[in-house]
């Protein structure tokens, strides 16, 4: 079921390109036109709001205002301002996040998926990654169901990059913190295993990816 | 009121009292001297009439003072000629009493003497020796009595009464109009010596209108080295600072009218070309055609004037100094995402990939997020495009020794060690960066290189192991 958003935004141009995005996106967005409307709408019944902060009438930070009285729905703000004023304010305020005019639809959606992912699990319970699944505390991996062997660096590995799915995770890091520095403990070792374990996982080792000079990510997405 | 004629009532309101006072002083002074006068004549004459003269014939005294000439033929007594120089000293008119003697109880032998008057028996009784009072005669002629307390206790002689025409009044209206004119004298010569000061005032007046019809463009001028030249003097250093103010107002005006000018000419140049691309792109639409490439490029456009005009915002922060810079702490995860991902929309296109990496727990630093997030944007931008197709930009954000440490490297054709150091050198001067290409290596980095400066960040510019440029900051974490 596609997540509700609520759009509150004055200009009627803007506001289609927003709603449409949101709907490319797979969100079920509705829109209205200003401050007064958007708490009849009742804000709680969303799991995100966009509110533009130029709001006629009610200034957009009153409507921030209200609607985080009314609850924790995630706000994330649009502002035509350059002034980091208005943005401190509007995070001091409990918006979750902002958008500088102008944005690329892409980066709209960037933004309302980052505030919709949920927490990351704990770090003991088991990961579910399309077909891979991680259980951290019994440090058992399988692919479509299949039990994948895996050593103790290359599980490492794997738990540290499932922690943070579609998050890239330095080499440096990896380096630092999953293999075993008594040992060979460098960067060209750290791809090795990151070879090794792609080869193991089959068809899922596809997730395992690389990020030219950063390090290494697991795909979130398909 | 006109100076002169403030001057006039001022000098009439002060002379007139005076004048009053004056001719008071006058008429007092000559009423005392000829009081004085009658005293000591009336002393004389009772002197000369003598208690042995008086006692035997209480009721006849000597009928005439002193005889001028005491024989027909004979000089003037000595007591005669004392009294006529006094008289002449004086001005006072020839004294003439009749003498009568009174006992204790104030009654006379005489029975045609007048009543002793009370005033001088109150003035005796009170232990005078002499008293004088005005009294009135028959048919109402004014008269001055006196009073004498002779000493001759018992006789019929114990007091004596001494009556005599009253002088007359001193010419008060000649002292007046000697006063009108003195006054008069005063007023002229104070409307002759005012007028070249009036004089003055009015061309200093003159002046002054001049300088301001002129917008205090020639100064007053020297007027003299005396209070109207103080004056003088004070206006022309006010107009100096009038003429300081509206130079500093012009010429921030002008500064303002230009860079309005040059913002909108900045704008202007991709706004132009974005219109012709949306242009071609209906014409292709029209044509059931699709173009990829010029879509690209409008996007570009439009990509290059937000950051073209966010960077202009930045400058014109920058340039009005401390105030306008914030001091909140900044999320630089959330820099970092947000500035990735404005960028990936053009570096898709491009075939231009995009890596960052932040660490698990944010790292938060002190500084105006605008700015920030505008240096680390314009270093991504430069990364993206100046970048070749199928090339690579990563952007690193991680904790180094309590710091934290943002790369943003490329593996593009980088720039050569000498225009790196020309780069690192440059100085930020908006109208330097106006000159080169904004939102390019010119102003993008510029600002970049001031909001690090700002910031307490150290920004280094080196190859990076690709072959393209690295761009490092560093700065401190928010404690």
């Amino acid at each position: 079921m596609p997540e509700r958003v609520l759009v509150v935004e004055d200009d009627e141009k803007l506001a289609r390109q927003v709603v449409a995005c949101l709907r490319d996106g797979g969100f079920e967005p509705t829109w209205v036109k200003d401050g007064e409307a958007a708490l009849a709408a009742g804000p709680r019944g969303y799991a995100l709001i966009v509110l533009d902060l130029m709001l006629p009438g009610a200034h957009g930070l009153d409507v921030l205002k209200r609607v985080r009285h009314e609850g924790e729905v995630p706000v994330l703000v649009l502002s035509a301002r350059n002034d980091t004023a208005d943005k401190v304010r509007a995070l001091e305020l409990g918006a979750d996040d902002y958008l500088t005019k102008p944005f690329w639809p892409e980066e709209l959606l960037a933004r309302v998926h980052a505030r919709l992912r949920r927490p990351v699990m704990q770090r003991t319970g088991p990961i579910e990654i399309g077909e891979l699944s991680l259980d951290p505390e019994g440090r058992r991996v399988a692919v479509h169901g299949e039990p994948v062997e895996l050593t103790k660096v290359e599980f490492d590995l794997l738990a540290a990059l499932a922690r943070r799915p579609g998050a890239a995770i330095t080499r440096a890091w990896l380096v630092e913190n999953v293999l075993d520095p008594e040992r060979d403990g460098t960067e060209r070792t750290l791809d090795v295993h990151v070879s090794r374990l792609r080869k193991k996982l089959g068809k899922a080792g596809a997730r395992l990816a690389t990020v030219w000079g950063v390090g290494y990510k697991l795909e979130a997405t398909a | 009121m006109t100076l002169r004629r403030r001057l006039v009532l001022t000098i009439l309101a002060t002379a007139v009292p005076l004048v009053a006072l004056g001719v008071w002083l006058r008429i007092e002074g000559s009423r005392r001297a000829w009081q004085q006068a009658y005293r000591e004549f009336a002393a004389a004459r009772v002197e000369q009439w003598g208690r042995e003269a008086c006692e035997a014939a209480p009721e006849d005294p000597p009928e005439r003072a002193f005889r001028r000439r005491p024989r027909p033929d004979g000089p003037p007594s000595e007591e005669a000629l004392r009294w006529a120089e006094r008289r002449r000293r004086t001005g006072t008119p020839r004294i003439g009493l009749r003498l009568w003697a009174f006992d204790e109880a104030y009654r006379a032998r005489d029975p045609e003497a007048p009543a002793f008057p009370q005033a001088l028996k109150d003035a005796l009784g009170r232990g005078e020796e002499i008293a004088l009072t005005d009294a009135v005669g028959e048919s109402g002629r004014p008269l001055v009595a006196i009073g004498l307390r002779t000493g001759w206790d018992g006789g019929p002689c114990a007091f004596m009464l001494a009556m005599g025409a009253h002088p007359p009044d001193p010419p008060v209206t000649g002292l007046l109009t000697t006063a009108a004119l003195l006054a008069a004298a005063f007023l002229i010569a104070a409307w002759i010596t005012t007028g070249s000061a009036v004089r003055r005032i009015r061309a200093l007046t003159a002046s002054v209108r001049r300088s301001s019809a002129a917008h205090y463009e020639t100064p007053v001028g020297p007027q003299g080295s005396d209070e109207i030249g103080e004056l003088a003097g004070a206006f022309d250093e006010a107009t100096a600072q009038v003429r300081a103010h509206v130079a500093r107002v012009e010429s921030r005006e002008a500064t303002l009218r230009s860079f309005v000018a040059n913002t909108t000419h900045d704008v202007m140049l991709p706004l132009t070309v974005l219109q012709g691309h949306l242009a071609a792109l209906q014409k292709a639409a029209a044509e059931g055609r699709s173009d990829p490439e010029r879509v690209q490029d409008a996007s570009e456009e439009a990509h290059y004037m937000a950051s073209l005009v966010h960077n202009l915002g930045a400058a014109a922060k920058l340039e009005a100094g401390e105030p306008h810079v914030e001091r909140h702490p900044v999320n630089l995860n959330e820099v970092v995402d947000r500035a990735v991902a404005r960028h990936r929309p053009i570096a898709g296109p491009r075939r231009v990939e995009i890596g960052s990496a932040v660490p698990e727990r944010a790292l938060w630093a002190i500084g105006d997020v605008t700015l920030v997030e505008q240096a680390v944007s314009n270093l991504i931008h430069n990364a993206v495009r100046y970048n070749n197709p199928g090339g690579h930009v990563a952007v690193v954000l991680e904790p180094a020794d309590g710091r934290f440490r943002l790369r943003v490297f490329d593996d593009g054709p980088g720039v050569p060690e000498e225009a790196l150091a020309r780069l690192t050198e440059r100085s930020y001067r908006a109208d330097d960066a106006r000159t080169r290409s904004p939102g390019g290596q010119g102003l993008g980095l510029s600002i970049a290189r001031e909001v690090a400066q700002r910031h307490g960040f150290d920004m280094t510019l080196r190859r990076s192991d690709a072959g393209g440029l690295e761009v490092e900051l560093q700065g401190p974490l928010q404690a």
